[in-house]
């Protein structure tokens, strides 16, 4: 269970970090987007219809401007001499020139008073002259001074055509009329310029619906109507409007329409065009948007993601070396991961780790001191007092055989022997209680200098005849450490004394002192560190983790117990030992003491 | 008259699937009477009908329907005479008469405004194979026009940009592909030499001078044709004859000529007059061919100016042809192709077997029969030039403008396969398909 829950960890660690970071990114993007394409799309919508307003009124105004222009020419036309004189001959010139000029002018042709046909430009195939009569309202109305234009009618090509008549005055008189058959496909051009989009379409009605012209020229020419009784009602009312609405197929169109003011007529310029259509750029704008937003989030998720996971790799790695630590393996450290806090973190647990090693060592050599402290008690009261008991006995044995005997110098010698191992197994026992049962420290501030002086004393008898040269390179001779004065001597003569068995050959002793900051100690801190460096035979690299264990020794007559009690007086101390050695090149032996101010 | 056309429409055309034909040639071998076998197709063509139509409102739709895989032909009756229509397929080109059924088809209706015809089926004849070429005569191009936007022709030929480019723009599906005219397809306007009035050559001359033949490739081909030069032929085919007058635009000119030769307004009405007979001369041009009119009232316009008053009167092609033969006629309007031969000039302008000028002059009969008779065909060319000299001098046709193409136009929705682009021509009718998505939704 305990396992499941630290794989899963990071993972869930992992996911919302992810989701953290996408829904920051996300919920003020959407809002933002939301508020953005709403205002875009009003804003484009509301300009789609402001410009087909405005192309319709343009379109209604040219195309009113175009008939005006038509009826301006018959008025101009029958203003002028060639016409109101009457004579046919510069009549039929001037009719045929401005059918000839004009497109929109399909038939030209002058009445007299009568109503009688003077002249046209139609072609007859018999004389030259058709036989159209005017109607005698017509007549009358245009007798009176003022000009008529018809309906729009079909012609037989269901082409939209219009009559106009204009009064030929003269003198004030009204001589006769121009008849204009007007062709309404003059403006078929205008309308197919007014482009709005593929779907869209541009035409002119009249009042009852009656295409007259059409950008799809089949409805007109097929006499199609349009067929939205609510748009012509609309448009009924007059005006330039737009409007939505859903025609008869069930689409959905915007519909805009302006009336063509041209004498009189009640025309409707109309555009219109699928809202789908309208309003694509708004809804292409609002997928766009929407596009980018969805790639901008993935992007953002992207981005997180391993942003995060870069952020939760070193608390994995530190997780997994808790793991490790916590499983039990207190000499696992985690590596560095960097400079942030959690490398910090890590360093901070590596130290933890390191302290619990020291405690847990710490614990198992108190436990098994405890052991063997108990057992020294054992020992002390059974062998030492049999011990002392027997090395009096023998004095007794001595005393009576010499009086007995008299020259016993051959059982002296062997009385000996047996005394001399009683001590030896005495000194042996004394050892032992030593380690398992050591003094109290009485620590008193002390330079460390001195303390290795006496040591050097001691011993340099011993080491100049084998050719062995103690030297001393004190780089700061006054450091003091609060120390047992004697326990101390004695942790610096077992080292010296190894040191010297372990050059039988001659060599250099080398006893160095100095401060030193040492990030092995609990916590880093400045100490006193004293170096032994010999030139001797070296410990072999196997043999190198062994040094300090009880009766481990290399040499033939050693107990094994010189260094352990030694490491054991200076960590009593507070200090720590430190070996280096190269075999057959020499030994290092540091030991490292918590420092003393020289105040 | 659409309408009255639909009339003459063959009810039992034949509407049977390709299966179904595929029987009946099977049980040809069942049927060794002919009478029999026509019966037995009549009837199963009626059943499968039947089978596929239901009701009688389809039965009386069907009858307003066309005929299935039927190309419509767009005619006009101003330029084209129902009596003189060439059927052109992969056989050959075939004169349609009313009896032409020793013919690979077979003509079913044959009317002024309408002539029905059944190709000849080949028993693995594919589903897309034309059965049917209708030709309809339209009494104007606008009608044509408005036909094709509809879609109820699905060929035809216009003869200007402007008139294309409309019906494309109204119905995409009407492509427009523009073919070159024939080599020396001239407009002109020819006259009656027997007429008091143009039978003088001077009157003639004035009459070409006072046209302005740029003005009306200006204004009414738009650019789109090149003026002609005094001749039938073109400037840069062999034939043309350099040198000739090429009766530019020059209406004092031709004012000069008229007064030389002693017209005078002497009435004051604007018309010029000489021994009683007034400058008054009837144009005979091509019924409902907006060019035709247009180039109309443009002479009329022109010669107003030097006191000529042309009365521009539209007739059929059937009308035309008919008069022009008989000789009742003053000037005529016309579009002509003349081939690069001495036969053609002296056939259209001398020969009264096979033109109508009829031009007498014995220099020109000379020329063309000693050519005829001493020189090889390829020193014709020289005659050719002498005999144009001829006709120049004497004014024979006011020779106006060349027109650079023609405008075919094609119902892409209906037909396919029609264009040879390799030969640049139309292909045979034979040999298009029809589109068997057409008319389905």
């Amino acid at each position: 269970m305990l396992e499941k829950k630290r794989v899963k960890f990071p993972h869930r660690m992992l996911y919302r970090l992810l989701t953290s970071h996408v829904l920051l990114v996300t919920i003020p993007l959407l809002l933002t987007v939301q508020i953005l394409t709403n205002t875009a799309q009003r804003a484009i919508e509301e300009m789609i219809r402001a410009r087909n307003l405005e192309i319709v009124k343009r379109s209604a105004q040219q195309i009113a401007q175009t008939l005006e222009k038509a009826y301006d020419i018959l008025q101009l036309s029958a203003e002028s001499p060639a016409i109101y004189q009457m004579g046919h001959r510069s009549q039929g010139f001037t009719i045929n020139k401005i059918v000839y000029e004009f497109d929109i002018f399909q038939i030209l042709s002058v009445y007299d008073r009568e109503g009688r046909l003077v002249v046209s430009t139609e072609f007859a195939p018999t004389d030259g002259h058709n036989h159209h009569s005017v109607s005698r309202e017509v007549l009358d109305r245009v007798i009176a001074g003022q000009a008529y234009s018809s309906d729009v009618y079909l012609s037989p090509e269901n082409l939209p055509k219009m009559d106009v008549y204009v009064p030929i005055r003269s003198q004030n008189e009204t001589v006769g009329l121009l008849k204009a058959e007007v062709d309404l496909k003059a403006i078929w051009a205008l309308v197919d310029s007014i482009i709005v989009g593929k779907k869209g379409e541009a035409f002119i009605i009249r009042e009852d619906g009656q295409f007259i012209a059409h950008t799809d020229r089949r409805k007109v020419l097929q006499g199609e109507i349009f067929q939205e009784p609510t748009i012509l009602q609309d448009m009924a009312a007059g005006g330039v409007n737009q409007k939505i609405y859903q025609n008869r197929n069930g689409v959905e169109m915007i519909v805009a329409y302006a009336p063509i003011y041209v004498r009189g007529k009640d025309w409707r310029a109309v555009i219109q065009q699928p809202t789908r259509e309208a309003f694509a750029p708004s809804r292409t704008m609002r997928l766009q948007i929407f596009v980018i937003m969805f790639f901008s989030i993935c992007m953002a998720a992207l981005i997180a993601f391993f942003y995060t996971r870069k952020i939760l790799r070193p608390v994995d790695r530190l997780v997994s070396g808790i793991n490790r630590i916590a499983s039990g393996d207190l000499r696992y450290r985690i590596e560095p991961l960097g400079k942030d806090e959690i490398s910090q973190l890590a360093e901070h647990f590596n130290a933890m780790a390191a302290r619990l090693k020291s405690f847990q060592n710490k614990l198992k050599r108190t436990e098994r001191l405890e052991t063997l402290g108990k057992l020294a008690s054992v020992l002390s009261h059974e062998i030492r007092n049999p011990l002392n008991s027997m090395v009096i006995n023998m004095q007794i044995l001595r005393r009576e055989y010499q009086k007995a005997l008299g020259d016993t110098d051959k059982l002296d010698h062997y009385h000996n022997i047996v005394v001399s191992e009683i001590k030896r197994v005495d000194e042996l026992v004394g050892n032992f209680l030593m380690i398992a049962r050591p003094p109290k420290l009485e620590p008193e501030t002390r330079k460390i200098a001195d303390i290795l002086d006496e040591v050097i004393t001691m011993q340099q008898p011993i080491a100049l005849p084998r050719g062995i040269r103690i030297e001393r390179k004190y780089v700061d001779p006054d450091l003091r450490a609060r120390v047992d004065h004697n326990k101390m001597k004695q942790v610096f003569l077992n080292i010296v004394i190894n040191a010297i068995q372990a050059m039988p050959g001659g060599g250099r002793l080398l006893i160095s002192l100095e401060r030193q900051f040492s990030s092995d100690a609990e916590p880093p801190q400045e100490m006193i560190k004293i170096g032994f460096h010999d030139t001797g035979k070296g410990i072999k690299k196997e043999d190198l983790k062994h040094i300090f264990d009880f009766y481990f020794s290399t040499k033939k007559d050693g107990t094994g117990i010189g260094l352990s009690i030694a490491q054991q007086i200076v960590e009593e101390h507070g200090g720590f030992i430190r070996v280096e050695s190269e075999y057959k090149k020499g030994t290092t032996v540091f030991i490292y003491l918590p420092i003393i101010s020289h105040s | 008259m659409g309408h009255c056309a639909e009339s003459d429409r063959p009810n039992h055309a034949p509407t049977s699937t390709n299966g179904k034909m595929l029987f009946i040639i099977n049980a040809t071998d069942y049927f060794r009477s002919f009478p029999v076998l026509l019966l037995a197709l009549y009837l199963l063509d009626v059943t499968a009908s039947w089978g596929q139509n239901q009701g009688l409102n389809d039965l009386r739709l069907r009858k307003a329907r066309l005929p299935q895989n039927a190309i419509v032909v767009g005619k006009l009756v101003g330029h084209d005479d129902y009596r003189r229509t060439y059927l052109r397929i992969s056989s050959g080109e075939y004169l349609i008469t009313r009896n032409s059924n020793s013919h690979p088809f077979r003509v079913v209706s044959f009317s002024p405004d309408r002539l029905d015809i059944s190709l000849q089926q080949h028993p693995l004849s594919d589903p897309t194979d034309p059965r049917w070429i209708i030709f309809r005569f339209f009494q104007n191009e606008r009608q044509l026009m408005t036909s094709m936007i509809l879609e109820e022709v699905d060929y035809a030929v216009l003869r200007t940009r402007s008139q294309a480019r409309e019906v494309n723009r109204a119905n995409p599906f009407m492509v427009v592909i523009p073919l070159k005219t024939a080599a020396n397809t001239v407009h002109m306007v020819v006259y009656n030499l027997s007429h008091p009035v143009l039978k003088s050559a001077q009157v003639r001359r004035a009459l070409s001078y006072a046209m302005n033949k740029r003005k009306m490739v200006e204004e009414l081909l738009v650019r789109d044709g090149i003026v002609a030069r005094g001749s039938p032929y073109e400037t840069d085919r062999p034939y043309y004859a350099r040198g000739l007058d090429d009766y530019k635009y020059d209406p004092k000119k031709a004012i000069q000529i008229l007064r030389t030769a002693g017209w005078r307004d002497l009435d004051r009405d604007g018309v010029l007059e000489k021994n009683g007979y007034e400058l008054k001369i009837r144009l005979a041009f091509e019924k409902g061919m907006h060019l035709a009119e247009r180039v109309a009232r443009r002479i009329k316009l022109d010669l107003f100016e030097i006191g000529i008053e042309i009365i521009p009167v539209p007739y059929t092609k059937i009308e035309m042809t008919d008069r022009l033969r008989r000789g009742d006629y003053q000037a005529a309007l016309l579009e002509q192709q003349f081939e690069e031969s001495i036969d053609s000039l002296y056939g259209f302008f001398a020969d009264p077997q096979k033109g109508f000028v009829r031009f007498r002059n014995r220099n020109f009969d000379m020329l063309y029969r000693k050519a005829k008779k001493q020189l090889p065909g390829d020193r014709h060319r020289m005659v050719a030039h002498q005999l144009q000299a001829i006709i120049n001098r004497y004014c024979l046709a006011s020779f106006l403008f060349y027109r650079y193409y023609d405008y075919h136009l094609f119902n892409i929705k209906k037909v396919d396969n029609f264009y040879d682009e390799r030969a640049a021509q139309v292909k045979p009718f034979d040999q298009w398909s029809i589109k068997q998505t057409y008319g389905r939704k």
